[in-house]
């Protein structure tokens, strides 16, 4: 979910309220089809993530072993998820309603590649335009590593259902920006978002998460620079550095990120080696990253954050909520992305609850909570002990 | 290459090609009616022709005649579509289609 998260920053708002100049343009406007066929996408899901999906639950609500397990109350975490999101699928399935839903879920995931792609090769011209930048100096820097090795894990992945993974086409970011972000995404429906949340407002909230003001900030698996662009709105004397595994998300990000006028400092890296220096950031955030990596990936990207952090400084990881944290309904409908939206470590991810984990790396003051409807976005946070 | 879902939605691949098949129609629909919409804006915005003039409009013979043929194929075409198991040349031509 992190990067079908393209939108690309509302340019306006983000004006008024750091006096960049952003030079990025108008969204590219699609043709009459396109654009129509994507915004019927954005009706279909409204309403299906909306209301079909809320009979869904109450029939869930209702039907007497779903009443049973929603009383069950001393179910430890960690332990046996699988066999109780299949029990608690089980009564999901029964409802009809639950069944298109799902559907219509799965249809308008697809469908978001199969109309935009087209819809975009249309406009290419103003699409390689978008991924330009004029000759001239830089605020910010791009460092690519051709010979950084995928990890296994990782390589040959079509997250989302996108075609080719996020290297596998040319256009996609000005795809996300101008077709699917605002035309679909922007209604939400989709994934952990629920229908009528605002996902620019959602980053927003979630920058505003640490304790303190810093003066430099790294996030892992940055993207598109999006939450890093987030970050500079809410602390503007802040550097900002990150890092990815995809060439092709960097670069959209540090296009993005230099005609927005914001310096992001961008490196092609594996998470788990960022070849930072010790004890350098003071404060440091991911943003729907641990779901797109495996387990034990996960705890080595904690613990190389931890590595690089400055003491006292402060970590704030956005992600959406264990299945503890939200009910079993809800977590029948999040289980579903792993096989059904090409999310192979959304489930056994959820399984877990990270600020435990942080805990025994040696993070201190952790907290956990949600910030929005369903328990999404869902915020772990925690300090680096000033001394170890 | 996307891989297909890993099991019907519906318990059963039929009715899931048939809710996709109604989807696409629906969509298909929806981007004519768009394209109307935009064809009446842009009519009244540059021509001057409100869309009331439509809505007022009293077809012609000549015109009516036509819409009355296309209405009708129409109304075989889907509806009876069933039904319309059976077919030589001659009626392909005279219904054209099935």
């Amino acid at each position: 979910m992190r990067r079908e998260n393209h939108m690309m920053l509302d340019e306006k708002r983000l004006d008024q309220s750091t006096n960049a100049s952003p030079t990025l343009g108008a969204k590219i406007q699609l043709p009459q089809r396109g654009r129509a066929g994507m915004q019927f996408l954005g009706a279909l899901q409204h309403y299906t993530g909306g209301e079909l999906r809320a009979i869904a639950r109450a029939e869930f609500e209702a039907d007497p072993d779903g009443r049973d397990i929603i009383a069950r109350k001393d179910e430890p975490t960690g332990h046996g998820w699988r066999q109780r999101i299949a029990e608690r699928r089980a009564v999901a399935e029964r409802s009809l309603s639950y069944q298109f839903e799902r559907l219509y879920q799965r249809y308008v995931a697809e469908e978001i590649y199969v109309r935009g792609i087209p819809a975009i090769e249309h406009r290419r011209a103003q699409a390689e335009a978008f991924m330009t930048l004029p000759p001239g100096p830089r605020l910010g820097s791009l460092e690519l590593d051709p010979n950084l090795e995928m990890p296994r894990y990782y390589k040959d992945i079509e997250w989302h259902l996108m075609p080719g993974g996020w290297d596998g086409y040319d256009i996609m970011s000005p795809m996300m920006a101008s077709a699917t972000a605002p035309l679909v995404f922007k209604r939400g429906g989709w994934a952990a978002v629920e229908v009528g949340d605002d996902n620019f407002q959602q980053r927003l909230d979630v920058a505003k998460q640490f304790r303190a003001k810093f003066r430099n900030i790294y996030e892992p698996g940055s993207g598109g620079s999006h939450t890093l662009c987030m970050m500079h709105r809410v602390y503007p004397e802040a550097e900002l550095h990150g890092s990815d595994l995809s060439a092709y998300l960097l670069t959209a990000g540090h296009i993005s990120a230099e005609k927005l006028r914001i310096p992001v400092h961008l490196k092609q890296r594996d998470s788990r080696n960022t070849r930072e220096p010790n004890d350098h950031y003071e404060a440091v955030i991911t943003y729907a990253l641990q779901h797109e990596m495996t387990v034990q990936c996960g705890i080595d990207t904690f613990k190389e954050m931890y590595r690089i952090m400055k003491p006292g400084g402060e970590i704030v990881v956005c992600d959406v909520p264990p299945f503890h944290a939200v009910s079993p309904f809800q977590s029948v409908i999040l289980d579903w992305d792993t096989k059904n939206r090409g999310e192979p470590f959304f489930s056994s991810t959820r399984e877990i609850e990270w600020a435990d984990m942080m805990r025994d790396i040696g993070f201190t003051d952790v907290e956990a909570y949600s910030i929005g409807k369903q328990g999404y976005p869902y915020i772990q946070r925690g300090r680096k002990p000033l001394s170890i | 290459m996307v891989a297909p879902p890993p099991e019907p939605y519906t318990d059963n691949e039929k009715y899931d090609a048939l809710v996709r098949m109604n989807t696409e129609l629906l969509s298909e629909l929806w981007i004519m009616r768009d394209r109307m919409m935009v064809m009446e804006h842009l009519l009244e915005t540059k021509l001057g022709l409100a869309s009331k003039e439509i809505d007022d409009f009293d077809p012609p013979p000549e015109l009516e005649s036509k819409l009355l043929a296309e209405r009708d194929a129409l109304v075989r075409r889907v509806v009876g579509a069933p039904w319309n198991d059976h077919w030589t040349v001659e009626s392909i031509l005279k219904n054209k289609g099935r």
